[in-house]
Parts: C-alpha cells; structure tokens; sequence
C-alpha cells in the first residue's frame, strides 16, 4: 500500500519492479504514415472533390489518444487506453455542406469517402435555404505543437497508480470515508488540408487530474464531498509536478468536517467572491455561451440554445460594469482551446469579447462570420472527432485581472458582509443564458472584513446582465488562475470541446443567495 | 461498419486466440450513421459516419489492463492485445477484480428494424423538408436534427460469453420559434422503427404550439400543482436511477442509505399509484438484452405500488453483500393509465402545464434536489383548459417529491428527456402537487 507523503516512490505493495513503463501505444498510428502519403490522400479527396463539382472542400486525418488512469481508495478501477484514428471530408457544392468520414485509411476509402460527401451535397441542396459562402483566409504551410515539458504518454502506469493511492491514502489518514481519484490524458493529432491550399499539422495535448473526497457524519448519516481544485489544462504531466495535491487533500477533508459542523446559510442578497476555482464555470456559461455567433443566429435553437446576446446588441449592450474586459483567445498559455489553427484552417488569435463592461465581440468561424460583417475568422472551428463535422465551438474565454493592486486578501478586507465561494458545484443555466443557479464546494462567510467560518447549503441565482453589472472588484494579476473542462456540450450529434477560463477573484455585490436545503422543502 | 454475428464472433474469437492472458473479454461495436441538421429553416450541417472499435481487456490473476482501437488488420488487433495484457501486467492487484463471465442466456431482442436500416437520402431529406415546409407556410422558424444510425455489439470472453446485438435507432427532433422570437415549440421522438416517428403530426402539432406559446405573461414563482408532459415526466423518473447505486447507498451516501446501515429497499417512498420498471424485451422501449460485460438484462422492478423493490448492484457488490447482481437498466418504464394529456387537463382546476425541462444539475444528492428550467411551452391551466402562456421557470425539486406528491398518471408514451439522450423511456404525463418554482426566466 502506498503511504502518505510517498507519493513519487513505488509503493511496496504495488509490485512494478523497476522496469518503469509508460503507455504502451508506443507508435501512435498516424505516425505510421509518411508526410508524403498523408498529403497524397489529402490531395486526392481534394481533387475528387473539385473532378465531381466542389467549389471547396477540405480533408482532416485526426488521431484522437487518451490514457485513463482511475483509482478508488487502494483500489484500481480502470487503466485504459484508447487511440481513435480516421478521417473526413468535406465539401462544398452549389451552397450545400457535404460531409463524410471513415477510419480505414487508404487511397481507395479516401476516394470513396469523397463521392460519398458529394453525394450528399446534391442530394441535400433542395433543402438549403440559405447558401453555404466562407470568407477569406490565407493559405498556410505550418505545423503547431502545444509547448509540453513531459508528455503523460511518457510517464510510467505505476508512477501515476502511486500517485493517486497516495493522494487516496492521505484522504484517509486525515479521516475521509472515502477518496477515488484519476488522470486522464490526450493526445490529439491532426491534418488538414484545404482545396485552397493550407496544409496544416497540429499535435495538441491536455491533461485532468482530480480526487473525490466524501465524510459522512456517522452519527446523523449526513455526508459531504469535495473535489480537488486542480484544473484540467493545456499542459503535460509537469502539470501534475507542481500542482501540491496534498496540500489540497488535506484541506478538502479537514473543510468537509468544518463544513458538516457550519450553520446553514440564511437566504439573502448578500455580496459573493467567487475564486477563479469557481468563476471559470461562471464565466463559461453566461459569457462564454452567449457570446458564441451560432447560437446567436439560431444554428442551436433545437438543442443548446439560441442567445440574448442577439446581433443588434454587438457594440451597444452594457453587460458589465467597467471592472469588467473578457477576451476570447485561442493563444492563451496553457489553454485547453489553444491552438495554431482552428478546424477550418483559421490561425488563431485573441480578440475583446466584453471591452469594459461593454459587448464588442463573437466567436465565429468562416461560415458565419459574415452574418455580423466580419471579413474574417477568429477561429473558433472545432470537430471533436474526425467523424464529427466542425462546428463553431468556444475559445478560451478569460476575465482579465483588475489594473490597480488588489489582492485576495485585500478584497476580503474591503468586504463587510460577504461569502467567499470556491470550487465549482452544481451549475445550470437557461437556454438564452438569462437565468443561473450555482453552488460551490466551499462557502466562507466574510463579516467585516474577516472570514469567520464557513456555510453549507448556498447556491447564488440571478441574471447573467445583472451579476456582471454588480461585480465592482477584480483582484489582480497575481490571483489569476485557470479552470476549464475538457468537456463543454453542444450540437448535433453531440460534440464535446475543452476549454479553458482565467480569472482572479472577483467581487459581486448584492446577489441573491438560497438556502438549498430549503429549496428541498427540508 | 456493421459486422453480423458470425462476422463478429470469427473476428473476436481470432483475437482471443492472440491473448497470453489468464483470461480476456474483448467487445466489437460498429456503426452506420447518417445524419441531417437544420436551423433558420435551411439545412446546416450533414454527415455519414462509419465506425468500427474494438476494446480489450485481458487480466493476469487479479490484475487488468483495457485498450481500445479502430484499426483492425491483423498486426494492429494483436498490438491491442499485447498492450492491454502489457497495462496488466504493470498494474497492481485489483482488489474488487471480477473474472469475465462464461455462458449467458439472453431475452430476445426487438430493438432491430430493417425499414430502420434501409433509409435512403430521399426519404431523410423528405422527413427534413416536410418540416422545413411547414416552417416557411406558417411563418415560423425551425431547426432541427434528423438521426438514423444501425449499430451492433458483440461481446466475447475466454471464460465460454459470447453476446450479440443488432440495433436500430431513428431519431428526430424539430424546434419551431415563432419570428417576434416569443414563442416556442419542440418535439423529439426516438423509435427502433422508423415507421412509429409519426412527424407529421407531431410537427403539425408542435407549429401550434409554438404560437400558442407566444407572448407569455409572469406568474409569480412558487410552489404549484403542475402537469408534467412525457418529456418532462421522462426527465425527472430516468434520473433517478443515477442515484439508485445499491453500493452507494449502502455506503452512506446517498439519499437510499437507511440511517443506521444499508438501504431503503422494502420502504415506501413514492405514492402507491407508482409503479416503474425496466425490461428490455417490453415493445414500447426495446432495448439492448445485456450489459458492456454480457450481463443478461432481464426485467428488474424499481418501485411497486410506491414501495423501492430494487436497486442496481454491479457484481464486486452483490458477492460482498450477498445480494443477487441487477447491471444499471438499458431502458426505463412507468406504468400509465388510459387517460390522455387532454382529459388531464381538462380536469384540472389549477395548475402549471410543462412542456419539457432543461439544462437539469443535482443540487444537493442527500435530497436527491435537481435544479433546471421549463422549456418550449409552459402555459396556466384554469377551470380544465389552458388559459395562457406562462414565462419560463428555474425549478428546485426533488423526483422523490414528484413521486410523493403525485396526483394523477396519464398514458404512457415513448418519450425523450432533455437530459437522456437515447435512453429508452416509456412513461405518463404526471399531474404533481407542490412543485418548486424558484424564480422567472426571461429565456423562450
């Protein structure tokens, strides 16, 4: 069994010797393809395409890798590996998507592939009302690597099986009934290639870690959980190196058996400081959301939404206070939406959603960008899948940190009667992104200016325009923090995307808090 | 790529045959699928995808390792081999390993239609544009998702398990918003059969709707008698069996934990009008007759006149507790009566009627309390007849309150959820006293 604070060494009991191994896909199948083979297949849909009336078209070759390493106490619960490889092609023809996609790659399937997205093209083109036309982009040769120190493909099975026992085991020692914990890791390689000449190669990386933390109060049989307050993110396994995951499970369980003995929360408007642990999902769903150009224009009405943030408030509606500047940035260091180019072959960029409280950008692709006058791009294309179409999926949406010196502790001090909310709880928002309700994992009550203990039972409701109006503070640089998910929900069929959210703590004033438990009727 | 079950058991017995393990359980799934989107009342998206994955899991003693591919000549399929028995080897001893299971008897299945499979791009695109029709001639907005996909899966272990299942799914959904962007409508149907979709009317019926819906008024949120309509009613009775873990309950938490040690099961918790059960083999939700590891799904009773008869227990569980193994359900049921949605309504004094829900998140798991919001209609219901549309609401509820506080059942009918996905689902509109609205939206 591993044991507390030995959480780098083999553990006596799990029995690996020494020879240290890593995942076993030692040659990840598109490298089983030469550069020249690869190109040669892209070139060939491209031309099929164009031979059989393509005004456009473009071919992505995806190999999609993940390992997941899952634990429950001194438990292994699963150890698996995947690798996804195929391809797709699309097309255009006469304003009308064609779209087909295959994992048997060869010249033959490359071609037959082709013909099938054109088929469906002119099958399909007397019930396009409105006619496909892309804007602009340049045409690129390039390749991007996300700028990794130590790949996770690398890093020995037992190394990560230590680790997690030994986060499980300190879980309880500390007194937690129970503790599972995981890794999971991807590799996601691409190509693409245009009609119109980009050839692109990207290999991307991203990786999550957490545990779950659960105290159950045997006395009343009441339980509690908490998660760690890692955050899934752009880098390799450096990330899970210098992130003090004991430190974190030893605070959850002894925070869960303060919070089991707090009092539950009055329901009240009163001010929050939400940490960046939980502003991230904040921010993703009442900005990052609403500000997306698709659903704007009603390419989401049937499943994720459409938006308040309607084209005729581009410029002019006050979202937020002036404290509040939100980007849009596919560049962003360590993100989990950044990348050299976008699945359209766009290269990325950083742009202003919010400008000083102050709506003055979307996240578009080449197909709906025009529809707000852009002439081109901010890159935001994304398949989850080489069997997936491109849809337009969210950058990095981050909350940029307050100009004037503003610690967190500054900003505790500055607040009078207040809850300090961490970690992301329940979340769920309508689909205009007008209404919210969140919860969090740990409640601080601040009263003059100190922390004097914590809460149970909070979640904070409001207005998306309303909440960001009232945030009158943002800590500065030195409190930034990313979160993120790698799995952000939308179309049709069901396509998943990671993304990441940066922010320091920020104030909100006067927000209505309920009492959950009350809500139950309790 | 759609294997039969000879081609499947050929391949998966050849990959058994590169195993070293002590033993191995390997799975094929395939799939042909072809799909239609549209919104602003013009196609937008389209696509064909064909898929094949192969996963394998081989174990040494106690330990296991798993891989999945989609690369199937014949160097690849014993590189999978080879890497999961190599993940095995390095991983520890799994304490609550289970061996791979040997011979199984299943049900018999029904969730196959030829009709189903057969579909061309003429009839896809006739579905498609039939709504797109109706959305132009009534000056109203639509989008939707048009869905038809075959599928299979093959299951095979060293221990003697081989499990074989073809199915078919076709799913279609349509929004229609009307152009002052006040009103909105919705319909979402998924069949085995192609032929049982019925979109036509259901389309015809969801254009009305939408203006019905137009220009809805506020009601001050609180707690109401509601009509849950199909989708709603799926939403709130499928989610439970995601806390319906015999282990987690057993363990303390869950909101089926007996104080003191182990779990309701033989307690009264719902009113003695509730009756909710899964079996693949029913026709109004056919599904797949076994679970990821070939164990036999057969029907397995929830809840019995209000009393929880069961809850689902993986096999680690159940030889620890020495309790029979029931693998999480592949559909749901609730047993209806013969009375329509409209003679529910038109019985009604006073009450909220509720299209469907939206964006559903577990609040607190001790009370089982959801959050989420009203969605695509919701209208107030006065002296038996639907008076006006009513503003979305955010709700706080727990389905064991809906379940409580029941009043009245409707006929069951096959049903989506917002929150379910594919999940087949079989249940009544549900007439409930005392739900939670806790705020407006402004949303539509």
């Amino acid at each position: 069994m591993a044991v507390p604070g030995a959480i780098f060494a083999n553990s006596a009991g799990s029995n690996f010797g020494s020879n240290l191994m890593s995942g076993t896909i030692k040659t990840p199948r598109h490298k089983m393809y030469d550069d020249d083979f690869i190109k040669k297949m892209a070139d060939t849909a491209n031309f099929t395409a164009k031979k059989l009336g393509a005004s456009y078209s473009d071919f992505r070759l995806s190999n999609f890798r993940s390992q997941n390493v899952s634990t429950r106490e001194q438990v292994i619960q699963s150890i698996r590996e995947n690798e996804n490889f195929g391809f797709a092609v699309r097309v255009i023809i006469e304003g009308t998507w064609g779209f087909a996609a295959s994992s048997t790659f060869s010249e033959d399937e490359v071609s037959g592939v082709t013909k099938k997205a054109c088929e469906i093209a002119l099958a399909n083109k007397s019930i396009q009302l409105n006619r496909v036309e892309l804007v602009s982009t340049p045409v690129y040769n390039d390749s991007w690597k996300t700028p990794i120190k130590k790949s996770a493909f690398e890093v020995s099975i037992d190394d990560k099986v230590d680790l997690l026992f030994g986060v499980n085991a300190k879980a309880k020692s500390f007194g937690a009934d129970f503790c599972s914990s995981f890794i999971w890791a991807v590799n996601e390689w691409k190509y693409f290639a245009s009609s119109e000449g980009s050839y692109i190669k990207q290999d991307l990386h991203r990786i999550w870690t957490s545990f779950d933390v659960t105290v159950i109060d045997k006395a009343t049989g009441d339980f509690a959980s908490r998660d760690a307050f890692t955050a899934p993110i752009g880098k390799g396994y450096e990330y899970l190196e210098e992130y003090d995951y004991m430190k974190d499970v030893e605070e959850a369980v002894e925070h869960l058996k303060i919070k089991q003995k707090s009092p539950s929360v009055e329901p009240a408007r009163r001010d929050i400081i939400l940490d960046p642990t939980h502003l991230w999902l904040t921010i993703h769903e009442s900005c990052g959301h609403p500000t997306e150009l698709d659903r704007a224009l009603g390419y989401e009405a049937n499943y994720a939404g459409t938006s308040f943030m309607t084209t005729d408030k581009l410029g002019k509606l006050q979202y937020g206070s002036e404290a509040i500047t939100i980007k849009g940035d596919r560049t962003q260091k360590d993100g989990l939406a950044t990348r050299g180019y976008d699945d359209d072959g766009v290269k990325t960029t950083e742009w202003d959603i919010i400008n000083k409280g102050r709506f003055v950008g979307y996240q578009t692709t080449r197909e709906i960008a025009k529809a707000v006058g852009e002439p081109s791009s901010n890159g935001c294309a994304y398949a989850d899948s080489w069997s997936h179409f491109p849809i337009q999926r969210m950058p990095n949406v981050s909350l940029m940190p307050g100009e004037k010196k503003l610690s967190l502790s500054d900003l505790i001090a500055d607040t009078e009667d207040g809850i300090y909310i961490k970690g992301d709880g329940s979340w769920s928002i309508d689909m205009q992104r007008y209404n919210f309700q969140f919860t969090g994992q740990e409640f601080w009550e601040i009263k003059n200016g100190k922390i004097i203990g914590m809460l149970r039972d909070v979640a904070y409701q409001g207005n998306t325009v309303d909440l960001w109006n009232s945030c009158d503070a943002v800590c500065d640089s030195s409190e930034y923090k990313l979160g993120g998910s790698f799995f952000c929900g939308k179309g049709e069929p069901g396509q998943v995307s990671p993304v990441s959210h940066g922010s320091s703590p920020a104030r909100f004033r006067n927000v209505k808090i309920l009492n959950t438990s009350k809500e139950a009727g309790k | 790529m759609i294997l039969n079950e000879n081609e499947s058991k050929n391949l998966l017995t050849k990959i058994l045959g590169y195993s070293k393990a002590d033993s191995v359980e390997a799975t094929l799934s395939g799939s042909n699928s072809y799909n239609l989107r549209f919104a602003r009342n013009s196609l937008t998206t389209n696509g064909f995808i064909d898929g094949l994955t192969l996963s394998v899991s081989s174990n040494f003693g106690k330990k296991t390792g798993s891989v999945s591919t989609n690369k199937f000549d014949d160097e690849s399929l014993k590189a999978a081999v080879k890497n999961s028995e190599l993940i095995a080897a390095l991983s520890p001893d799994n304490k609550e390993f289970m061996p791979p299971l040997g011979p199984q008897s299943y049900s018999e299945a029904g969730n196959y239609s030829s009709d189903t499979e057969n579909l061309n791009s003429g009839n896809r695109s006739g579905l498609v544009s039939y709504v797109l029709d109706s959305a132009l001639s009534n000056d109203v907005t639509c989008a939707g998702f048009e869905e038809d996909e075959v599928s299979f899966t093959a299951v095979i272990s060293s221990n003697g398990l081989f499990a074989y299942n073809k199915g078919t799914n076709a799913k279609f959904s349509s929004t229609f918003r009307t152009k002052d962007g006040t009103g909105s409508s919705r319909f979402e149907k998924i069949y085995t059969d192609i032929n049982k979709l019925g979109s036509k009317k259901l389309s015809d019926k969801a254009v009305i709707r939408s203006k019905l819906s137009m220009n809805p008024e506020e009601l001050k949120p609180g707690r109401y008698t509601v009509i849950l309509e199909p989708s709603a009613a799926a939403d709130m009775i499928t989610l439970c069996l995601n806390f319906m873990s015999s282990r987690s309950a057993d363990e303390g938490r869950s909101f089926f934990s007996r104080p003191g040690g182990g779990n309701l099961t033989g307690e009264t918790i719902a009113g003695s009008n509730v009756n909710i059960y899964s079996d693949p083999t029913d026709v109004n939700a056919p599904s797949v007759p076994f679970s990821g590891s070939g164990e036999p799904r057969n029907r397995v009773t929830w809840i019995e006149k209000g009393i929880l008869k069961n809850l689902h227990r993986g096999r680690f569980w159940a030889e620890k507790t020495s309790q029979p193994s029931i693998s999480y359900p592949s559909n749901i049921l609730m047993t209806g009566t013969e009375k329509t949605l409209e003679e529910m309504i038109s019985e009604t004094d006073s009450a909220i009627l509720v299209t469907r829900f939206w964006y559903i998140r577990t609040v607190d798991p001790k009370t089982m309390l959801l959050t989420g919001l009203t969605r695509d209609g919701v209208f107030e219901i006065k002296g038996g007849k639907i008076i006006r549309p009513v503003k979305n609401f955010r709700f706080n509820e727990s389905p064991v309150n809906v379940l409580k506080n029941l009043l009245d059942i409707g006929k069951s009918e096959k049903s989506v959820g917002t929150e379910t996905d594919e999940f087949p689902i079989h249940v009544p509109p549900l007439k409930v006293a005392n739900f939670n609205f806790s705020s407006l939206s402004d949303a539509i």
